[in-house]
């Protein structure tokens, strides 16, 4: 066979003008600005901040504040916090995004789960915490509907058993705490794994009760490894949520608890140590933490996201 | 007993009736077709014989055993959908695969079993690929690699080229036949495309409204249609109101001309009409059979074939004749003769 080919067609090559300017980077440009202005500029602030003294000159001493023990108590309570609320509020968040999606839930009924779910994941801060007092604290209206149950016992003597505050509950507690941020972290769970749930196929379920799967096997081995990259996305931005929260710690606690947000914010206004620049260095020990869980959290991702369009 | 029963099978959804006495028997090895237009019940059905509807009455049973109530993965039925519904979360060996996992064959079984079906539908070296690296057709062949592996009783196809664009179309339903032959397994399949229906099954089940309108071998539906429905459904055809003349003789008229057709019965009040394909009907005038005389309304040319409508008596026929080079076309608006067999017509 005698076969002539055409020549291959070569693409003449860009300059780097050419290729910027074909390209719609002028619609980014408000987003790189707004990273540059509000993340990139002051966290490197803080990060030059963290190893100066009073006199401006460089210092390593700024961090030998790890060491306190109040230190090492706040980091330790913030991680629980978030660790927990992202965990209690993911799973419950999941269940109630499963009952919206593939549960039999009226129509009127999800319309009205999703525009909750959208109001109380941004209802944090001293509003929510307020509320908490208002219902659940030592005379709150719950409290004291809870308290006014009271019957005779046996030897006819009156009692009132139901006092949550006579069962070991505070809210002015970690119990108190978690209650709360669970409160904005389900809604937010709701709101991002809603549409991962709506993106199961049907199909998928039926092929595999097909080939003999039972409903767990099909969530063990299709569902749920479909959707790991975005129940591990929402955690994260659960645990993320969680670690940064400070107004309603501090609103529900009045500071009896030290979450490191509590602890740096004092630091910098110079309550108990005096030493702002101790302040930088511990709010850097905050973003090394959670650059450690996006490092993780990308780890995973690519782990549980082989098989996804790239 | 056949080996596949759907006896007296009623389905409906709230009060809308979606299947309606719906009786068949497939013997083990058949290519069973269901074919209808769209909302008939063909995907119902099949969804009754998976197991994920169940019948409001009547029952279905695969080698005597009665699975109408049996949940879909107890059944031992495969199943390929149209949308491919791979596992994208598997590559192409673990979904071919999965089904024997799920029966807990081991994992050298598994492998050998795999390495099978890949030689089977010519990916031997897919089995590493993710679903999103395969092309429609591809996924398809994998999609029914996968439900063919734990051999199941039978094989249930719902519309699995539709999604797929005509060349490959053609290809992978050659594809699928020579597979069911292969392996000899009893299949239904749902399609809304006659050509395929005629050109895979050993029989045709047609349906319209939920109901069957015909069972039959590609050959009966199409020269023996048994209703009007089926005989426009399935091909062309020319449905043309007639008077009766003498039905003991088998002879109607069109207009003022004479037709002869098979004997024929008057039932009060049901008009007749004679029936008759296009390619059955020649130009010109031809001794011995029916022969009619009318103008030419038009000429359409539809590839290897020419249309040319001919108006008899206000009556509009239309032939098909092989478009060749020589053909001497006749002109609109000409007197134009043509005939047909007296056995290649009937009344419906
Ligand atoms: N889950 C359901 N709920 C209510 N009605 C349904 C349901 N499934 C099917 N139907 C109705 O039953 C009838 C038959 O539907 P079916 O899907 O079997 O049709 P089909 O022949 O497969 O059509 P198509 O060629 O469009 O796939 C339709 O009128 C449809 O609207
Ligand atoms: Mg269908």
């Amino acid at each position: 066979m005698d076969q002539t080919l055409p020549p291959p067609v070569v693409p003449a090559k860009k300059s780097i003008w050419e290729r910027l300017s074909e390209t719609n980077w002028i619609g980014l440009v408000p987003f790189f600005a707004f990273i540059f202005f509000f993340l990139l500029l002051p966290s490197s602030n803080l990060l030059l901040k963290s190893f100066q003294d009073f006199n401006g000159n460089f210092t390593l001493s700024n961090y030998a504040v790890m060491q306190n023990p109040y230190v090492i108590k706040a980091y330790s309570v913030s991680l629980r916090v978030s660790v927990i609320t992202s965990v209690v509020g993911g799973v419950f968040g999941f269940f109630v995004a499963y009952a919206i999606v593939l549960g039999n839930t009226p129509k009127w009924m999800r319309n009205f789960l999703m525009t909750f779910s959208g109001l109380a994941a941004n209802f944090g801060g001293v509003p929510l915490a307020f509320s908490y007092i208002a219902t659940l604290g030592r005379t709150g209206f719950v409290t004291a509907i809870l308290k006014s149950i009271c019957y005779p016992d046996p030897t006819g003597a009156q009692v009132c058993p139901f006092n949550p505050y006579d069962n070991g509950f505070n809210l002015y507690s970690m119990t108190g705490l978690v209650l709360a941020y669970t409160y904005f972290q389900f809604p937010l769970m709701v709101l991002t794994i809603t549409p991962a749930l709506e993106g199961l196929k049907k199909e998928w379920r039926e092929a595999s009760a097909n080939l003999g799967a039972s409903p767990w096997q099909y969530w063990r081995d299709v569902a749920l490894p479909i959707l790991a990259p975005s129940i591990l996305g929402a955690t994260l931005l659960l645990f993320g949520s969680a670690f940064g929260a400070y107004a309603t710690a501090y609103a529900l606690t009045g500071g009896s608890i030290y979450l490191i947000t509590i602890l740096i914010a004092q630091q910098i206004r110079g309550d108990v140590l005096n030493n702002p620049y101790e302040g930088y260095a511990l709010a850097v020990g905050m973003i090394v933490i959670m650059g450690i869980t996006i490092l993780a959290y990308n780890v995973l991702q690519r782990r549980t996201s082989r098989w996804l369009k790239s | 007993m056949s080996y596949l029963e759907l006896t007296n099978i009623h389905k409906a959804f709230g009060t809308s009736v979606a299947v309606e006495n719906f009786n068949l028997s497939v013997e083990q090895g058949e290519f069973i077709s269901f074919l209808g237009p769209s909302g008939c019940g063909k995907t119902t059905t099949l969804r009754m014989i998976a197991g994920f509807e169940i019948p409001t009455s009547g029952y279905i049973t695969i080698n005597s055993n009665d699975l109408t109530y049996l949940p879909p993965n107890k059944r031992n039925v495969g199943m390929v959908f149209q949308s491919y519904a791979l596992f994208p979360n598997m590559t192409v060996a673990e979904n071919i695969g999965y089904g024997l996992k799920i029966a807990g064959k081991n994992k050298s079984e598994i492998a050998t079993r795999v390495e099978e079906m890949l030689a089977l539908i010519h990916l031997e070296d897919y089995g590493k690929r993710y679903p999103f690296q395969l092309s429609g057709g591809q996924q398809q062949r994998v999609a029914l690699a996968r439900a063919l592996a734990f051999q199941p009783q039978v094989l249930l196809l719902d519309e699995p080229l539709s999604a797929l664009d005509a060349k490959i179309r053609v290809e992978l339903r050659m594809e699928i036949r020579r597979i069911q032959q292969t392996l000899g397994i009893t299949t239904i399949y749902v399609t809304h495309d006659q050509e395929e229906a005629l050109s895979l099954s050993d029989r045709i089940v047609v349906m319209s409204q939920g109901k069957m309108e015909q069972v039959g071998t590609p050959s009966e539906i199409y020269n023996f249609p048994a209703t009007e429905f089926v005989a426009k459904f399935v091909g062309q055809i020319n449905l043309i109101p007639v008077d009766a003349h003498e039905p003991e003789e088998g002879l109607v008229k069109v207009g003022s001309q004479v037709v002869r057709t098979a004997k024929y019965e008057i039932l009060d009040n049901k008009p007749l009409r004679l029936a008759v394909r296009p390619e059955e009907l020649n130009p010109g005038h031809l001794d011995g059979a029916n022969n009619l005389s009318g103008k030419v309304d038009s000429i359409t040319y539809l590839g290897s074939i020419v249309r040319i409508r001919v108006d008899v008596e206000g009556h509009p026929f239309s032939l098909d004749v092989f478009n060749e080079r020589k053909l001497n076309m006749p002109v609109v608006g000409e007197q134009f003769q043509v005939n047909f067999p007296v056995d290649a017509c009937w009344i419906l």
